[in-house]
């Protein structure tokens, strides 16, 4: 497999007068596992959307192993090599999980017949344990499951960058344990992946690398020690002592965190 | 034996009843008289044209989730190009039928190019637009179209059909019959063909979220067009294959109505299942013609009291129960359903008669036209249809055959899947 | 084919002149101008829009300008381009049918102007329910148009004397809306609510699809009741035709619009200064803050459809002295219901008089411009719908409706 390679340069994007990811520019390089945080409204679903080519940027430049992807169609994206899943759960309801999974895998290779993609759907089913549910429609699944189900699609699109949005709001410890596990086994298989999240417990501990974000600005990028040291971000997040970290880090509001479950990105 | 083969064999027998339908006499020489004439052929003909429209249009809705009113338009596009090529240029039907299809079939990728970004309701508005916008031209341009007198057009099949063995003429309703009957099993079948391949699969990702679809490679925007062409294409041909039929047409042909039939076709029989709206509109359409003709009045009285007052009283007994706290589990309401049946049954037998007495009264009291034996049905039978169509989206949105169909082709499976079920759940509970 | 020989009377040369530049300006200014926002840097969403209308209303002359002081684009920007277009048009109209009666007469145009505002003020009050049910409960009523209907005959059969009834045209007014208050809450009721409450899997499918049954329910039960004969109310109060200067208008149009301008005042009352009225305004606002202040949505859904359906039947009743009668008048009802709130903005008040009022004068000029004069009339609906489809693909929030 060819190196992993993003690159995003100066991007920008205005809603009318407002400006909600300003000039961000940083790099992926090989199978790193980033984690980005910025307080609400900072511009981390606005800025996923600009990369996944759901939005379009107001300017600059995104390469992704060497190929311009701003400015064409999220499924070319998709096909490109980039997956991404979004702050509200959106399985495709009234279809099977089965078929759910065969979407992207059928997208993915057009030349391939079904039979191969729902043999590798049941491997995927297997990873997440999930084989039993292989014909409900997803509307009958947890909320959890369908969170693992949203994964899942990504295993069969198989991208080289894969972005969680906030992947761990709303979910019971012992699901995110699997979602933990998720990502480790899949980053250790050679996947990028970009993971947002107010959830600081766990984003610290995971990412190797992390972007901050407030604003719409890329107010820092570096490992997670840098980052808890860096004058900026503790200006930004005007956080208090913190015992865990020593330093200022954000004090994340739980109700405003479920609140947000309910919010369209 | 699996629900699936029954299934299969039911459809298999009900396509052979009615491919040798025609020949029922020179099979069954014994059979009475008056059973099979022109015009049980010509409801079947019609009844698989309706069937090929209601399963188009679910195709549009049911899996793509496109709601369109223009169906009727482009049937009507297709006969109309057929029709004034026939007029204008002296072409052949066949030549007229392709021109129509491949006419309809560039409007519909235009509507579809323009439609992208509209959904649910303002896409529904848009193609009555579209479909008010045609007929109302139509009407309008007299000179090409024949306006509200309607266009004639050429017999399907102008000189008849010779077989060697056997002559049909031009008016002849067995060719007809079979070109109807064959193009509904290609039609049907090559859309049942594509639902089942990645074109079904992306279509209902599309209905579900487009934006997710989109992230998960799916050319959005390829589908949904196509969806438009294929099923613009489909209405084109059979609206020009039956204007020949028929061979005269007229902007009536795309009058609201029409479409609300199709609609009530298509969700009766069950949006989701191209079959199941395909039968749907052979069964309505048949219905349509029998209480066309001179049902008993009070009959019909009698079955639309009951299922109004059944309705009514069920809603009551809910009610009540809702208000004095019971809990109904599913057997009380299935008691409820039929108790409420049962009263209502009884009660509007006592009292259609009078009923109808009165109504066939203020009616031609009204309408000021000859006093005959019985109502005229044509209108009644649409009110029937009106609320059949409210009810069914109310209580069985997925249609009244489809959960049949799915119910039987499950019955080999439903142990399946609970042992699987009980498996896993054994499983997780020795994991804890 | 068969072309008519006034045919040739026509300039068709020099207007498609002009309407080649009109279109081709406006295809420049739509390219090029949100190419150059976006070069800027600037906000370039509604680039493509305001472009094209400044090069179809001024050449070059706008969209350079554009281009050279790239201006925040706000309604300004569009107001007057949008009037010199339509000059453009209206030029390139004069131009290729010189002979034409609103080219060439003055009072004619003025007349059919005020004659479309009077009918405009009915078309209001016909969509009026209709946008007041979409601002609360979110669906768009496809049976509006046969409530409207139902209205019409309740009044005709009490004012009327097939059954001898001959009552005050204020009780037919009132026996409508009342009896279409009470069809629209029952439906509510019964098969809208169940959408609210979470027991319908496709609500907005369910939505157009079950108020289109009821359309057609209603639509043939009235038709196999009462039949399809043609019927027609005398205007409701003796009257002379009002003319001032050119312009003459029938008594029962404006007898009609009279009707339709105090129930548009009644409506206003009661949503200003009413609980009840006040309540739906904070609804159709915010649903959740509505809630925790003790309004129950629900109960606002059933009062806004019966609401709703009321105002289509007092304006069928203010309207059966107006125009003849039968049971499919429903359905240009609700098409043209759908033009004007759409054309005013889903959901907003003001919106629905303004489209109606718009819509009016479209089709009063549309049919008294149209220059053949044998398929003027049959194209009377179609000036309207064709605006309709223009505004649903490129600004589906209308005039004065909210971004969604
Ligand atoms: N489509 C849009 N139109 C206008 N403004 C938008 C749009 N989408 C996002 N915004 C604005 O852009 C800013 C960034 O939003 P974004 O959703 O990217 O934040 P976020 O970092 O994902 O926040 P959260 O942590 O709450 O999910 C916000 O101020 C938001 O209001
Ligand atoms: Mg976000």
């Amino acid at each position: 497999m060819s190196q992993i390679h993003l690159q995003v340069n100066n991007l920008s994007k205005d809603f009318g007068g407002l400006r909600a990811v300003n000039n961000v520019s940083f790099e992926v390089n090989g199978p790193e596992l980033i984690g980005m945080i910025g307080p609400n409204g900072a511009g981390k679903t606005t800025l996923t959307n600009l990369l996944d080519g759901a939005l379009i940027p107001s300017g600059g430049t995104i390469y992704l192993n060497g190929k311009r992807i701003d400015g064409i169609k999220p499924y070319q994206v998709a096909r490109a090599g980039l997956g991404r899943t979004f702050q509200v759960t959106r399985s495709f309801r009234r279809m099977t999980v089965m078929e759910n999974l065969l979407v992207p895998g059928m997208a993915l290779h057009t030349t391939a017949s079904r039979k191969a993609q729902e043999k590798k759907a049941w491997e995927v089913l297997e990873f997440l344990t999930f084989e039993h549910l292989a014909n409900e429609y997803a509307r009958s699944l947890s909320g959890g499951q369908q969170k693992l189900l949203e994964l899942g699609r990504l295993l069969m699109l198989d991208p080289d960058i894969i972005i969680l949005d906030e992947p761990f709001a709303g979910v019971h410890p012992k699901l995110m344990e699997k979602i933990y596990e998720y990502i480790t086994t899949v980053n250790a298989r050679g996947k990028a992946f970009i993971l947002i999240s107010h959830d600081m417990d766990t984003i610290f501990t995971l990412s190797k690398r992390l972007l901050v974000l407030n604003f719409g600005s890329l107010i820092a990028d570096g490992t997670p020690d840098e980052v808890r040291q860096d004058p900026t971000v503790i200006e930004a997040y005007l956080g208090e002592e913190d015992e865990e970290y020593g330093t200022a880090m954000p004090v994340v509001d739980v109700h405003q965190l479920v609140e947000e479950e309910g919010d369209a990105s | 034996m699996t629900g699936k083969i029954i299934l299969w064999i039911l459809g298999v027998a009900g396509l052979v009843v009615l491919a040798l339908l025609p020949l029922a006499y020179d099979i069954f020489p014994f059979l009475p008289p008056g059973l099979l004439n022109d015009y049980t052929l010509h409801v079947l003909i019609v009844g698989f044209y309706y069937a090929i429209l209601a399963s188009s249009w679910s195709l549009l809705m049911g899996y793509a989730g496109q709601f369109s009113f223009a169906h009727m338009a482009f049937a009507s596009m297709g006969a109309y190009a057929s029709g004034m090529l026939g007029m204008f240029l002296g072409t052949s039907p066949l030549t007229g039928i392709i021109a129509g299809t491949l006419l309809a079939g560039f409007f519909g990728l235009i509507i579809g190019l323009l439609v992208l970004r509209l959904r649910s309701t303002y896409l529904a508005l848009f193609t009555i637009a579209f479909a008010e916008i045609f007929r109302l031209g139509v009407n309008a341009e007299k000179d090409y179209t024949g306006g509200g007198n309607g266009l004639q057009m050429d017999a399907l099949f102008p000189n008849g059909v010779d077989l060697g063995f056997y002559q049909f003429d031009s008016v002849n309703k067995i060719p007809p019959y079979y070109v109807m009957f064959f193009l509904m099993i290609i039609l049907i079948g090559l859309m049942v063909w594509l639902a089942g391949t990645r074109f079904g699969l992306f279509l209902k990702s599309i209905r579900e979220d487009e934006e997710a679809a989109a992230a998960l490679g799916v050319n959005v925007v390829r589908y949904k067009v196509l969806v438009f062409v294929i099923t613009s294409m489909i209405a084109g041909l059979v609206g020009a294959v039956r204007g020949h039929y028929i061979t005269i047409i007229s902007p009536n042909d795309m009058v609201i109505l029409w479409m609300s039939l199709v609609i009530t076709m298509a969700v009766l029989g069950g949006i989701e299942n191209l079959i199941a709206a395909g039968i749907g509109g052979i069964v309505v359409f048949i219905m349509l013609e029998f209480l066309r003709a001179d049902f008993a009045t009070t009959t019909v009285m009698t079955v639309t009291l009951t299922i109004l007052l059944s309705i009514g009283l069920y809603q009551l007994v809910m009610v009540v129960a809702r208000r004095s706290g019971r809990v109904m589990k599913n057997i009380h309401k299935t008691l409820a359903v039929a108790g409420a049946f049962v009263v209502a049954l009884g009660v509007s037998a006592a009292i259609a008669s009078p009923l109808t007495t009165l109504i066939s009264y203020t009616y031609y009291d009204f309408s000021g036209s000859l006093l005959p034996e019985t109502i005229d049905m044509s209108d009644w039978r649409l009110v029937i249809f009106g609320l059949i169509l409210m009810l069914t989206l109310r209580f069985s949105q997925n249609g009244l055959l489809y959960p049949i169909i799915q119910r039987v082709s499950r019955t080999g499976k439903l142990s399946d899947t609970v042992a699987k079920r009980d498996a896993a759940r054994a499983m997780a509970e020795a994991e804890a | 084919m068969h072309a008519s020989p006034l045919l040739q009377t026509f300039n068709t040369g020099p207007a498609l002149l002009i309407l080649l530049w009109v279109i081709f300006w406006a295809v420049v200014g739509g390219v090029v101008t949100p190419r150059v926002y976006r070069r800027k840097d600037l906000d370039a969403s509604s680039a493509t829009l305001y472009g094209a209308v400044a090069g179809a209303g001024t050449g070059p002359i706008l969209p350079v300008y554009l281009w050279v002081k790239t201006p925040e684009l706000n309604w300004r920007w569009i107001v007057v381009p949008s009037a010199l277009t339509l000059a453009m048009l209206i030029w390139a109209f004069a131009v290729y049918d010189p002979n034409n009666l609103c080219v060439n007469n003055g009072g004619y145009v003025i007349s059919q102007i005020s004659n479309g505002l009077l009918v405009g003020v009915l078309y209001g009050l016909i969509a009026l329910g209709l946008t007041l049910i979409f601002s609360i409960l979110g669906i768009v009523s496809f049976a509006h148009g046969q409530f409207y209907m139902i209205g019409g005959y309740v009044a005709f059969f009490v004012v009327d004397d097939v059954f001898g009834l001959n009552l005050n045209p204020l009780l037919g007014l009132l026996a409508a809306g009342l009896v279409t208050m009470a069809i629209g809450i029952v439906f509510e009721r019964l098969l809208l609510r169940p959408m609210h409450l979470g027991q319908i899997e496709r609500p907005s499918e369910y939505a157009i699809l079950v108020t289109f049954g009821l359309a057609f329910f209603l639509t043939y039960t009235v038709q196999a009741t009462i039949g399809t004969n043609p019927r027609k109310l005398t205007p409701y109060f003796p009257i002379d035709t009002v003319t001032i200067g050119p312009v003459s208008m029938p008594p029962s149009r404006v007898i009609g619009a009279a009707i339709g301008l105090v129930v548009l005042a009644i409506l206003y009352w009661f949503l200003n200064y009413t609980w009840r009225g006040k309540a739906l305004r904070a609804v159709s606002q915010d649903k959740q803050a509505a809630a925790v202040v003790g309004i129950n949505p629900l109960t606002m859904n059933t009062l806004a459809f019966g609401m709703g359906a009321m105002l289509a039947g007092i304006a069928g009743a203010a309207l059966v002295q107006v125009f003849t009668w039968a049971p499919n008048v429903g359905d240009v009802a609700s098409a043209r219901s759908f033009v004007v709130i759409v054309l005013g903005g889903m959901g907003s008040l003001i919106g629905a008089m303004v489209g109606g009022l718009v819509i009016g004068v479209v089709e009063a000029l549309g049919v008294g411009c149209f220059p053949d004069v044998s398929r003027a009339l049959a194209y009377q609906q179609v000036f309207g719908l064709v605006i309709f489809a223009i505004v649903l693909l490129l600004k589906p929030t209308g005039l004065f409706g909210r971004e969604l």
